[in-house]
């Protein structure tokens, strides 16, 4: 006996079917279908990621520089190469800006003779626009003079350098952007080496455990304890300076740390009821740890990543700095930001536009990593 | 004789006095003289005060500061010049036979040690031992032996080994009494030499109780004059506090020899590697020194204080003709020639902010000590010097097409190492990257490469064992300033820290002539034609091409008298002798 | 950990002996005989094997680590890194110290404040101090704050003791944490901020707390056990800084002996610091690992809780 309805049932003879009435006979039953597509995980994470402003402010600015790194060389008549030995280190003139004051090719010249300023085969005709601190040292009056210097070396007014020249009398403006080139580029390829490396390392080590785990991380213990100046000293005194050794350099400790992360996700996921459930339906070994476990990290890789490029480009400054740098006449950051050290009192302006551009690169690949995060974690899937 | 320019000064005063009308009036009494005033300075790198270890030219200032040797390039009386003169010796040595290859040198008997003990000839000949110890083997053992003149016996004790089959009394260092020093040469030696080889710093002494207290217990390795060993001080100024990497402070010495020519208190060398911190440093007035860098020069080009000096080494591009590679085109004299004459020296001397430079002989290298004259300066030295800076376009082709037809080559590719750290050379080796492409066409290019600094060097001084070790490479030799024909060893067959592989026995045999003859030795003129042969040999053979000098361009504050007014070559700055005038 | 360190001497042995340059290439003019005999000395002439068989006996029986060969000639390496030790590891420490609790503090507020006039000013010193090298700071400090102004020495003051002697230190220590203060602080500032929107920080404000006492009791706390990770990374990026801060400064450290060592061709002094660095570095990851069970017993495996 049973309580289910049923229309030959004689306790439910008063309710004929003509009691009953078609709700939908002719609206469209909602569950049946989806009129809109799924959305991917990739799109999911792009559409939470437009909706950060600053995120996407970081991704115009990076974009600004990259578009420039490119162009950037080609919009000067200059080589990067181009040496001119009349027009050595020269100052920054904007024809632009110079009306606001500022990049008008002008430069302090301190400790002259007074007596001297008349010269005008060491002043030229115009050259001189301010006496400042005249005092009068060992018998000797002095000044300091801030001269229009293009006109100080004799050179025509229509010639301007945006950035200025460097010490071969290379303008620095396409040294710059092609700099940043060459940095982005040792960045991205060192970091690619390095997530391929530590990803797959790490999945190995994460998914078998046991003592292939334990061997594989005494292994990247040992290189972990060497310091990474040594290492990368070593390194490139062994190898040379060239763009790959460096890249290899900037690779061969900074795999360790993915590694890690992939492996303490191998950890968390790979005892999952899905994961099992995969094995069970017979997905090999590769499959779980590359279609099933690894996407799971696909956030937090990238966010490493990003940040992971800008802190190559800083490395490859310090490497630079300690003469390992980049080879000549090729430029990039660091080797300009170290050439830019050694006259820094002097041409400050030397150091300051690829520090500008560096902690643009930094600031932006930081919120960019930030905004990628917040729209890759897997928890806010599907959230608004 | 010493001269004692205090003692010019203290006749010239006694006669002002005489002069006032007092002819009764007894002789002044000798004073001393004012002694004050700390003297602030720096140097570079100094990592051991071990007279018989050091190389650095820093190590070589503070040593000069507080260690004695037989002799030293003490300031003229007329404060004009600078001649070689007995510090711990006590006159010339004297030579004792007609071949004159035996000399004796008279010792003070005044000297002492900072802590009291007396010097004498023991501790001389205790030092000349250690240096060429066979199981010690110090690395200025060899210079020692032999360099001005050779010590009879010397090579062959240092280099036996643990054999011990050399005794040290088959060397000719002798012990006459406690203050007269016997020394045997193997061949004529002039006074010059005798001096001018114990004036060098690894003949310095050190003391024995404290050098012997140094040995490791196997007694083959002596920690004396490092920041862990000990020290004593005998030189002008006794060595109060060394912070390694950070500072010497020296006092006066009472008991120096010379003491009554010490006008300074007090001397703090600090140790700055960076020349910005440095002229922070002395613009500030921590400093009285400060060395101005190219970079800095436009700003203190006008300033008073500047005093620029003749250059002091030349900076040449070391080919290494025994290379293989390109059918050994290096080894080619018309390729050399080319890369000779295809160097635009002018532009370089911008951008170095310094001076072409076609010749071997750097400016600063005096021809004589007596004369005072550049070798440089003189007119035959000039005579076959090329045109034009040596810069050629023309002629650099016609000799590269000439080199490329010998060869049977297409095309040259050649290499060069350059050192990121050194900013000259960087910036000259992106310039003739560019520029001699530029010069020679399409089928010559240049390849650069950087290498730190040490295994430069190791690479240019590795062709002994791997030929192929460089192609080109950047030099600069630092010769004696004050023997201009000493210099030229530096290309000799014999010469062990050879940058290139040349061997040329005419030239030995010239090289020989002027250093070991005895014409040579005692007559100048005749030492001088064999230098300019020299120089045009190795100016013709291009196996080194000279590019530019840089001089030296430093400041020194006012308050500050330096006993020649400034800085000579072979003299140096003269520091200990330096005086503060506020 | 001890084979660790075998394997590391092992290895930075091999690399090290097999550098290319040859140890007396650029030296005193010394003849080939005295070369040939102090290469013999050395050892230098037997083959690596035999050199790592020799070096590694006089380790064990003596304890003996080599002598320096060409910086410091014939004083024990061992004596070199005692000399150089403690003035780097004085800045360091410092430096660490003082980075720690300001980078800590800076994060805090830069959280609390979230998107705050604070939290901007506070972020956009963080890049630039990530993102300028240390070498520029250091100079333009040294310029300003030492030269123009005349507040601080221009170099380290080697004599100087107590304050005196912090006080010439203070600028190469202020260089020396510019960079790891931005890493704690943006670390922090991330960390804390994630924290402070979790659950149970609502639940602590739920039952009464105010947000400073929630913040200081539970979210802090919960923030600084991911911080021992940027820790040791950290010291160590101190520790390569101060190669450069040590230069500028003239600070007589531990910071330019790596470069000089491997420059100078002085073998057993480049492994010595090679080892020491090995040393610091495995012992900071011991010392974390065990800060991490003080600070919180059940180490975080979680994910992460956010709203």
């Amino acid at each position: 006996m049973s309580n289910v309805y049923s229309p030959t049932d004689p306790r439910f003879a008063h309710l004929g079917p003509e009691k009953f009435r078609l709700r939908q006979t002719d609206a469209v039953l909602l569950d049946a279908k989806f009129e809109t597509k799924p959305i991917g995980f990739f799109r999911d994470a792009a559409m939470r990621f437009a909706k950060s402003k600053i995120s996407i402010v970081a991704l115009i600015a990076i974009s600004i520089i990259g578009f420039m790194a490119i162009v950037g060389p080609y919009m000067t008549p200059y080589g990067y190469n181009d040496q001119n030995l009349d027009y050595i280190n020269l100052p920054p003139k904007i024809p632009a800006l110079a009306r606001f004051g500022i990049f008008q090719g002008t430069r302090v010249l301190q400790n002259r003779r007074v007596d001297a300023l008349s010269d005008t085969s060491r002043y030229p005709e115009g050259s001189i626009i301010r006496i400042d601190n005249r005092r009068v040292m060992g018998g000797v009056e002095l000044c300091d003079v801030t001269v229009d210097y293009y006109r100080y070396m004799g050179i025509d007014d229509d010639v301007y350098f945006l950035f200025g020249t460097d010490y071969l009398g290379r303008d620095l403006w396409t040294r710059v952007w092609r700099g940043t080139r060459v940095s982005l580029i040792i960045a991205i390829v060192s970091v690619i080496c390095n997530v391929s490396i530590g990803l797959v390392y790490g999945s190995i080590a994460g998914y078998y455990g046991g003592s292939i785990d334990m061997t594989m991380m005494r292994i990247t213990e040992i290189i972990d304890a060497m310091p990474d100046v040594v290492v990368v000293t070593l390194f490139i005194l062994y190898f040379g300076s060239g763009l790959i050794s460096i890249i290899l350099a900037l690779a061969v400790k900074n795999w360790i740390g993915t590694a890690r992360m992939i492996r303490g996700q191998f950890y968390r996921f790979k005892n999952h009821e899905y994961v099992l459930a995969a094995r069970t339906l017979g997905a090999n070994d590769a499959r779980l740890m590359f279609r099933h476990i690894l996407p799971n990290s696909i956030g937090p890789i990238i966010t490493r990543a990003m940040i992971a490029i800008p802190s190559a480009i800083f490395t490859e400054s310090f490497l630079a700095y300690i003469g390992l740098g980049i080879r000549a006449p090729e430029s990039s950051i660091g080797v300009l930001l170290s050439e830019g050290q050694k006259v820094l009192l002097y041409y400050p302006e030397q150091t300051f536009f690829p520090a500008v551009i560096i902690s643009i690169l930094m600031i932006g690949f930081n919120l960019l990593s930030n905004g990628l995060r917040d729209a890759f974690d897997p928890t806010q899937r599907g959230t608004e | 004789m010493r001269k004692r320019p205090l003692l010019a000064v203290l006749l010239l005063l006694a006669c002002i006095f005489v002069g006032c009308g007092s002819p009764a009036a007894p002789e002044p009494e000798p004073q001393k003289p004012a002694v004050y005033g700390t003297l602030y300075t720096y140097v570079g790198t100094v990592s051991t005060l071990n007279p018989f270890q050091s190389s650095e030219s820093a190590g070589t200032t503070i040593l000069d500061m507080c260690s004695l040797g037989l002799y030293e390039y003490f300031p003229n009386a007329t404060r004009d010049g600078f001649s070689l003169e007995g510090q711990l010796a006590e006159g010339d040595p004297v030579p004792l036979n007609d071949e004159q290859t035996l000399w004796e040198i008279k010792i003070r008997k005044n000297a002492k040690w900072e802590n009291g003990d007396p010097i004498t000839v023991d501790d001389v000949i205790y030092s000349l031992q250690q240096v060429m110890d066979p199981v010690l083997l110090t690395r200025r053992a060899s210079q020692v032996a032999s360099e001005f003149i050779t010590i009879k016996g010397a090579v062959e004790y240092y280099q036996q080994g643990n054999t011990n089959s050399v005794p040290w009394e088959s060397v000719g260092i002798k012990k006459v009494d406690d203050y007269t020093l016997r020394i045997e040469t193997t061949g004529f030696a002039t006074v010059q030499d005798v001096k001018t080889q114990f004036s060098t710093k690894y003949t310095h002494l050190v003391h024995k109780p404290t050098w012997e207290s140094c040995f490791s217990a196997d007694r083959t390795t002596n920690s004396y004059g490092t920041p862990n060993g000990g020290f004593m001080s005998c030189g002008p100024f006794i060595l109060k506090e060394w912070v390694e990497g950070s500072q010497f402070v020296f006092e006066r010495n009472p008991d120096y020899v010379l003491a009554d020519q010490i006008s300074l208190e007090k001397a703090i060398f600090y140790q700055i590697t960076d020349s910005n911190t440095a002229l922070e440093m002395f613009l500030s007035g921590n400093l009285d020194y400060v060395s101005v860098g190219a970079a800095a020069i436009e700003q203190y080009e006008d300033d008073p204080r500047l005093i620029t000096t003749l250059p002091e080494s030349v900076t040449s591009i070391c080919v290494n003709i025994g290379n293989s590679k390109n059918n050994n085109a290096l080894g080619n004299q018309n390729f050399r020639k080319a890369l000779f004459y295809a160097t635009d020296r002018e532009s370089i001397a911008k951008l170095v902010k310094g001076q072409p430079a076609t010749w071997i002989v750097a400016s600063a290298i005096l021809s004589s000590v007596e004369s005072g004259v550049p070798f440089r300066q003189l007119p035959e030295a000039q005579a076959y010097l090329p045109a034009n800076n040596g810069f050629d376009p023309e002629l650099a082709r016609q000799y590269f097409q000439k080199a490329l037809d010998e060869l049977g080559l297409d095309k040259v590719t050649v290499t060069m190492i350059y050192s990121e750290t050194s900013t000259n050379t960087k910036a000259v080796t992106e310039f003739l990257h560019k520029s001699w492409p530029e010069v020679l066409g399409p089928k010559f290019e240049l390849k650069i490469e950087a290498v730190s600094s040490s295994m430069a060097s190791s690479l240019r001084k590795g062709w002994k064992d791997n030929p192929d070790s460089y192609e080109l490479a950047w030099g600069g030799w630092e010769v004696s300033l004050t023997d201009v024909a000493n210099g030229f060893k530096v290309y000799t067959s014999w010469f062990n820290n050879k940058n290139e592989p040349y061997f040329n026995e005419y030239y030995d045999d010239l090289w020989q002539k002027a250093n070991q003859s005895e014409r040579g030795k005692t007559d100048n003129d005749y030492r001088l034609d064999l230098c300019f042969e020299m120089e045009q040999i190795l100016i013709d053979e291009a196996l080194t091409i000279p590019v530019y000098e840089t001089p030296g361009r430093a400041m020194v504050s006012d308050r500050i008298e330096l006993p020649l007014g400034g800085y000579k070559a072979g003299f140096g700055w003269g520091w200990m002798w330096a005086k503060v005038v506020e | 950990m001890v084979i660790t360190l075998f394997i590391i001497i092992t290895i930075g042995f091999m690399v090290i002996r097999l550098m290319p340059g040859s140890m007396y290439a650029d030296d005193a003019d010394m003849t080939a005989a005295q070369m040939e005999i102090l290469r013999a000395k050395y050892h230098l002439d037997k083959p690596i094997p035999v050199q790592y068989g020799i070096f590694l006996r006089d380790l064990v029986l003596k304890g003996d680590w080599g002598t320096s060969i060409k910086m410091y000639i014939g004083v024990p390496v061992f004596d070199v890194l005692k000399m150089k030790i403690p003035v780097s590891m004085y800045n360091n420490l410092f430096s660490l110290l003082i980075s720690l609790p300001i980078g800590v503090l800076l994060g805090i507020i830069a959280a609390v404040r979230k998107n705050s006039i604070v939290d901007y000013t506070t972020s956009f010193m963080v890049v630039i101090f990530i993102s300028v090298p240390s070498f520029i700071f250091a100079t333009l400090l040294q310029y300003y704050a030492a030269f123009r102004s005349g507040w601080f020495p221009i170099i380290y003051e080697a004599s100087a003791t107590g304050f005196a002697k912090l006080h010439s230190l203070t600028l190469p220590i202020i260089a020396l944490s510019l960079g790891p203060i931005a890493r704690v602080t943006r670390y922090l500032r991330a960390e804390l901020a994630e924290t402070i929107n979790s659950d149970f920080m609502l639940l602590a404000r739920t039952k009464g707390l105010t947000e400073a006492q929630a913040i200081l009791r539970h979210g802090i706390r919960n923030s600084l056990v991911p911080l021992a990770n940027v820790v040791i990374p950290m010291f160590t990026h101190i520790m390569s800084g101060s190669m450069v801060i040590e230069r500028i400064f003239s600070i007589p450290g531990m910071g330019g002996l790596m470069v000089s060592s491997i420059n100078n061709t002085d073998y057993p002094l480049t492994l010595a610091v090679l080892i020491f660095y090995s040393v610091v570095s495995l012992v900071t990851v011991l010392v974390v690992d065990l800060a991490y069970g003080v600070i919180d017993p059940r180490i975080r495996i979680g994910g992460r809780h956010i709203e």
